[in-house]
């Protein structure tokens, strides 16, 4: 059994002026655990939506969000606050996550107040310091304020409190994109050793395709609230079929000048995301186009083992 | 065509004086296209805005010249200076909603850029913004110009505003991150925009990027800075095969490769709360010295690659010592 299963969900945002998003339109995904299954996409793919929603953060408009095989909406109060333990998350700017009144040692200790009321002070001040030491900060960081660190050390902080009740599902919403290079990947490189000794599951949530590359199991490709092509990631990196994916590769730069970028497919930006659109979403800007594509919804259809793609000229 | 020396400019805050741009030289040939790469807190954007004259009160540039087709920059009084920016050099902004007036609509900027430097009836304003927009990719420009920012897609605001950078015809353009806002299948079509609109009028351009991909695939040469300073300088196709200073060797391992562990740089940088003495480095370098503490490295040349223009600002003997630290 998966540890999450989205069935067809729906989600849309009504915005100020009437009109609706449809951030999140008919997904369909799993999530297995020990694995690290990351969604990709670019501003209004629907990638954050979808990580709210497997948080329960969130209500779906339709279809179901599943954790262990238990549909969580309508879980009564108790039962909802055992599942939000076992949920970690970790945001995309460390600063704006940590509560600027508290100290580090009392924003790491707050879910143990809430979700582990047996233990004593004493016990909750021994797990915040290893919780630290995990994350390579010195436990005496604990009396320090968020402000008063950088923004690696703030995003350690974030990982601290995201693992402090030991979650089976760490959903990570770009918790590298607001870092430099070098910070990056000592978060990355902590991140995997997290996952070796944790056995942890991770939703990586990204729209850098050399990270997800790199730190991903499994990925599956948004566009426009929609999966367009999913599969194991050296299948779908190797072999991308549909011409959404192929974009996002070619968009890549090397840092090896002797490299030239590859042909870039894709002309134009992507759409309001108010638009109604029937057919494949990314009618309009794709080199592939015929007059199919605008008439109908695509259903993906596999391509390969596990490798899924939404295009009727893959 | 651009030849900054020994460029200083401080910041005074509650916490102390920031020291943001420490002695920081490097030249823009003709026709060149060169890039300025860092991390945060590197100076990389305070030296551009020192340059184009942007840094205001609390800061202040205290040293150095910016010699532009034989006039310092630097020296220029402020009306003088806005005439030279707008109409000899370009300027392309990270933000285009924040370049872009919220209240005009897109014909009235282009109109106002035109009037700050010349006279121009309606009709010939019109037509040379319509066939900007043309240039730089829009379809429907009529549109666009009786039209407002807000109306924009991000990727359609920046091609406003890469069309009023290059409108009277600049032989310099300066980018600050110019896609860094943008979607990455719009950030690749911009920067091959930008580039070929560059390449294509024997301009010469500056640009600021964190990104070492687009260094790599768009620019002539590198200024790779840290905490201030230029720490190494050169082209392209050499200092990112063969880095020669410690730290553009870290930044370039530290690009994730499947497969392979990441190699990912220890500490942090130093915060610029007093003028550094020695190698600002020195912290996260595996191959510190006694003399990197006391001795600020000035940028030397290097001696075997001397026709290849590099240079490179460490007490090591980097040709031979560094590549060994590539290797192993």
């Amino acid at each position: 059994m998966p540890l999450v299963d989205l069935r067809n969900v729906f989600r849309s945002f009504r915005r100020p002026d009437g009109s609706s998003v449809w951030a999140v339109n008919d997904v369909s995904l799993t999530v297995e655990q020990g694995q690290t299954t990351a969604l990709i996409g670019e501003s209004g793919s629907g990638k954050s939506t979808l990580g709210r929603l497997v948080l329960g953060l969130l209500p779906p408009d339709s279809g179901t969000v599943s954790f262990e095989g238990v549909n969580i909406a309508g879980l009564p109060r108790p039962e909802m606050r055992r599942l939000r333990a076992r949920l970690g998350v970790v945001f995309q700017e460390p600063y704006e996550s940590l509560n600027p009144r508290l100290t580090v040692g009392a924003i790491v200790e707050e879910p143990l107040i809430i979700h582990r009321p047996a233990l004593t002070r004493a016990e909750r001040r021994a797990r915040v310091d290893q919780a630290l030491r995990e994350v390579d900060l010195d436990p005496q960081v604990a009396d320090r304020y968020p402000q008063a660190m950088s923004g690696g050390q703030q995003q350690r902080v974030g990982i601290a409190r995201a693992l402090i009740l030991e979650p089976s599902l760490v959903v990570l919403d770009e918790p590298t994109s607001s870092l430099d290079l070098s910070v990056r990947a000592q978060i990355l490189e902590l991140f995997g050793r997290l996952r070796a000794k944790h056995g942890l599951t991770y939703l990586f949530i990204s729209h850098d395709i050399t990270t997800v590359e790199y730190f991903s199991d499994q990925v599956i490709v948004l566009y426009l609230g929609r999966v367009v092509e999913r599969g194991p990631t050296p299948e779908v990196l190797a072999r991308p079929r549909h011409p959404y994916t192929q974009a996002l590769l070619s968009a890549r730069l090397s840092v090896d000048p002797t490299v030239s970028p590859p042909h870039f497919p894709m002309t134009g930006d992507p759409p309001s995301p108010t638009a109604f659109i029937p057919g494949c979403p990314l009618v309009g800007r794709c080199p592939l186009e015929v007059s199919e594509c605008s008439k109908a919804p695509v259903p993906l259809h596999a391509v390969g083992v596990g490798h899924e793609v939404a295009c009727i000229r893959a | 065509m651009l030849s900054v020396r020994d460029l200083e400019t401080r910041f005074v805050t509650r916490r102390g004086v920031v020291y943001a741009a420490n002695g920081v030289s490097f030249d823009v040939g003709d026709g060149e296209i060169v890039g300025i790469v860092g991390e945060s807190g590197s100076g990389k954007s305070v030296t551009i805005s020192s340059v184009l004259g942007l840094i205001r009160p609390p800061g202040a540039v205290v040293g150095g010249s910016a010699m532009f087709d034989g006039t310092d920059l630097l020296k220029l009084p402020g009306r003088a200076l806005r005439h030279i920016r707008g109409a000899r050099i370009g300027f392309i902004a990270q933000n285009p909603f924040g370049a872009l007036n919220p209240i005009l609509n897109i014909e009235a900027q282009f109109a106002n850029v035109t009037r700050a430097h010349g006279r121009a009836d309606r009709a010939t304003i019109r037509q040379n913004a319509l066939e900007m927009l043309k240039r730089v990719g829009i379809a429907g420009p009529e549109r666009v110009l009786d039209g407002y920012a807000h109306e924009l897609s991000g990727g359609m605001a920046q091609r406003v505003v890469i069309a009023l950078a290059l409108l009277l015809n600049p032989s310099l353009v300066v980018a600050d991150e110019p896609t860094t806002a943008l979607d990455v299948t719009v950030q690749r079509q911009i920067l091959d925009l930008i580039a070929g609109l560059i390449r294509e009028g024997r301009r010469s351009m500056l640009i600021v990027t964190h990104d070492l991909g687009v260094v790599a695939q768009y620019c002539d040469r590198v200024v790779v800075m840290y905490s201030g300073r230029v720490v190494e300088e050169g082209p392209v196709a050499t200092v990112f095969t063969r880095p020669l200073h410690p730290y553009t060797l870290a930044l370039l391992r530290a690009v994730p490769r499947r497969g392979e562990p990441i190699q990912a740089l220890g500490g942090r940088v130093p915060d610029l709360l007093s003028k550094p003495v020695g190698c600002a480095f020195r912290h996260r370098c595996a191959f510190a010295k006694p003399r990197c503490e006391s001795e600020t490295p000035e940028i030397r040349p290097v001696a075997s690659t001397n026709p290849l223009g590099r240079t490179v600002a460490c007490h090591l003997d980097v040709e031979r010592e560094v590549p060994a630290l590539a290797a192993g």
